[in-house]
């Protein structure tokens, strides 16, 4: 494993920022980090890049506890905060070849490795421009050559869609893939961006008041809950039949049906299992103002798992 | 990964930042040498008779050294505080030689940029007054060489405190001044303000420029002495500020 963290404990007097986090990413694995706002993501983040000393737990790189091991620093890279990562008066070159040059990697080595990196990047037609003069998305893709060039096997991004626009992100999105997948680097993603996740992502662990809610595939979150939803509007006359319908088809089924005004919400999973309903709403001549069929949305699996962990609490 | 590979990457960075802020770098040596020339004539214009005059050329020495002072002492200061400002504090923490040894290195690289600038104010200073000290810059580095590590130490203290409180400039202001003092006191033959940090270089250096003593080994060795001891407590307490302002999760964080 390359990174296993064991039951990790930070707080802050009475406060608990992290409440026993273990998670581990093997070589090469693309994980996201999600949880809500305060939810321990950043501050699981800055452990494993040492910028704070915890409690309680451990944090092993290579089998190698990280306390003490300053070495070990020179193997992960990490964009975390963003465009403030940069020295805004260097050019897009100069910043990697400083931040390469701290650890440790010779300009002869690195140099063809920024060049490569910038042509991949689209950075290379802003030849000496400073950052300062650079887009919001093209500082945020200089803040990620500077935490690529030295190689790490672990890349972490924090919040790394923060301020850009779709096509800057889908970019983002293609070149992160792209140099994982020569690299066989294993990255950590924070985001709030969920269909970047949905993307970028193998594997989700769920975060939330510091303890870890959900470590899965992203299939495996999905499936926690529903796969399909089917939100149907009919007029408010026939709500209580097709209610009623409803809760006699599905019984038994992995579903959730919920009556929100003449809007019925059905969750299942079997892709088929509406063909009852359907069948049964033509054959009755039931009026369907509208009618949608969604698959489950990685942004929607969240959510209900967060709700429905909160409910639990 | 060594120190020296660290000290070529920070002296390259300060190059292109000082060449980046060219303007910085000049108005301020326009700046110093005017605000000395009003001090020189100033303070001459007091002054009646010629056998007072060695004491413009202590007054010449001694703007000098203290400008040479403020650079050492903030040498760390200053660049760290910026970085915690500018968010980039966070990124410099990954080097794996430690955020004490890029320290080092930056501060290395400051002071020796500052012994050029120091030369060059010292030729404009005697240019401008007509007064030519003999000074025999090889020895004058070696004192300063000697005498810089005590102010950085101080300046690591103040980077320290910088990390956890983040808004250090009262106290960062009245150490500056502070410097004006330490250039100031005789601490050499040794006395209590020789346990002060740079005033024994300062009083070495004083005393072979302007008394024409010869230089000491013994009194070189106290000036590096002093120097350790204070740039040894200057990286216990900033470490111990590190370590809290790990505790706290502040680093970063402005």
């Amino acid at each position: 494993m390359l990174l296993e963290i064991k039951s990790l404990t930070k707080t802050y007097g009475k406060f608990t920022a992290l409440d026993g986090v273990t998670l581990s990413i093997a070589a090469g694995e693309r994980v996201a980090l999600l949880g809500a706002n305060g939810s321990g993501k950043t501050t699981t983040v800055r452990s494993i890049c040492r910028l704070l000393e915890w409690e309680g737990g451990d944090i092993y790189f290579e089998g190698q506890p990280i306390r003490g091991r300053k070495q070990y620093l020179a193997e992960i890279g990490a964009v975390l905060e963003g465009s403030r990562d940069l020295n805004w008066r260097l050019s897009a070159k100069q910043n990697a070849l400083y931040f390469s040059g701290i650890r440790g990697v010779s300009d002869r080595k690195a140099l063809p490795i920024i060049d490569s990196l910038m042509d991949r990047l689209g950075l290379s037609q802003y030849g000496s421009r400073i950052v300062a003069r650079l887009s919001t998305g093209n500082r945020q893709k200089t803040a990620l050559l500077c935490a690529l060039v030295h190689q790490p096997k672990l890349l972490m991004l924090d919040e790394p869609t923060l301020g850009l626009d779709l096509q800057t992100m889908d970019e983002l999105e293609r070149v992160l893939l792209e140099i994982q997948h020569e690299g066989n680097q294993a990255m950590l993603i924070t985001s709030h961006d969920l269909g970047f996740i949905d993307k970028v992502c193998t594997r989700v662990v769920l975060i939330d008041k510091g303890r870890v809610l959900f470590d899965g595939g992203i299939k495996d979150l999905r499936e926690t809950l529903f796969q399909y939803e089917l939100v149907l509007t009919v007029e408010e006359a026939s709500v209580a039949a097709v209610a009623s319908k409803i809760a006699c088809l599905f019984d038994g089924e992995a579903t959730r049906a919920e009556l929100n005004g003449a809007k019925l919400v059905v969750q299942y999973n079997a892709p088929d299992a509406v063909m009852g309903l359907l069948a049964w709403l033509e054959a009755s001549a039931m009026h369907v103002l509208d009618m949608t069929i969604m698959p489950l949305s990685l942004e929607k699996a969240y959510k209900k798992l967060l709700a429905s962990e909160g409910l639990r609490a | 990964m060594n120190f020296a590979h660290l000290l070529k990457t920070e002296a390259r960075l300060h190059l292109i930042t000082t060449w980046e802020y060219w303007f910085e770098t000049v108005t301020t040596m326009i700046m110093v040498s005017l605000v000395f020339l009003a001090l020189f004539y100033g303070i001459q214009s007091f002054y009646d008779k010629p056998g007072e005059q060695p004491s413009l050329d202590g007054l010449l020495f001694g703007y000098i050294i203290w400008f040479f002072s403020i650079a050492a002492f903030t040498s760390s200061s200053q660049s760290m505080i910026l970085a915690n400002q500018t968010g980039i504090i966070s990124q410099l923490f990954l080097c794996p030689l430690g955020l004490v040894k890029l320290i080092l290195a930056r501060v290395v690289v400051i002071v020796l940029w500052n012994l050029l600038l120091v030369t060059g104010l010292a030729y404009i200073a005697m240019a401008l007054t007509g007064k030519w000290l003999n000074i025999n810059f090889a020895v004058f580095y070696l004192i300063l060489l000697a005498a810089a590590p005590s102010l950085i130490g101080v300046g690591m203290m103040v980077t320290g405190l910088a990390l956890v409180f983040k808004r250090v400039q009262t106290v960062s202001g009245v150490l500056l001044m502070s410097c004006m003092a330490l250039v100031a006191v005789d601490a050499y033959p040794l006395n209590w303000f020789s346990l002060l940090p740079f005033t024994l270089g300062a009083s070495v250096a004083r005393d072979n420029i302007i008394g024409g003593v010869p230089l000491e080994i013994g009194a070189l060795a106290l000036v590096a002495l002093n120097s350790m001891v204070y740039l040894g407590l200057g990286i216990v307490v900033y470490k111990a500020f590190e370590k809290r302002a790990k505790r706290l999760n502040l680093i970063g964080h402005y």
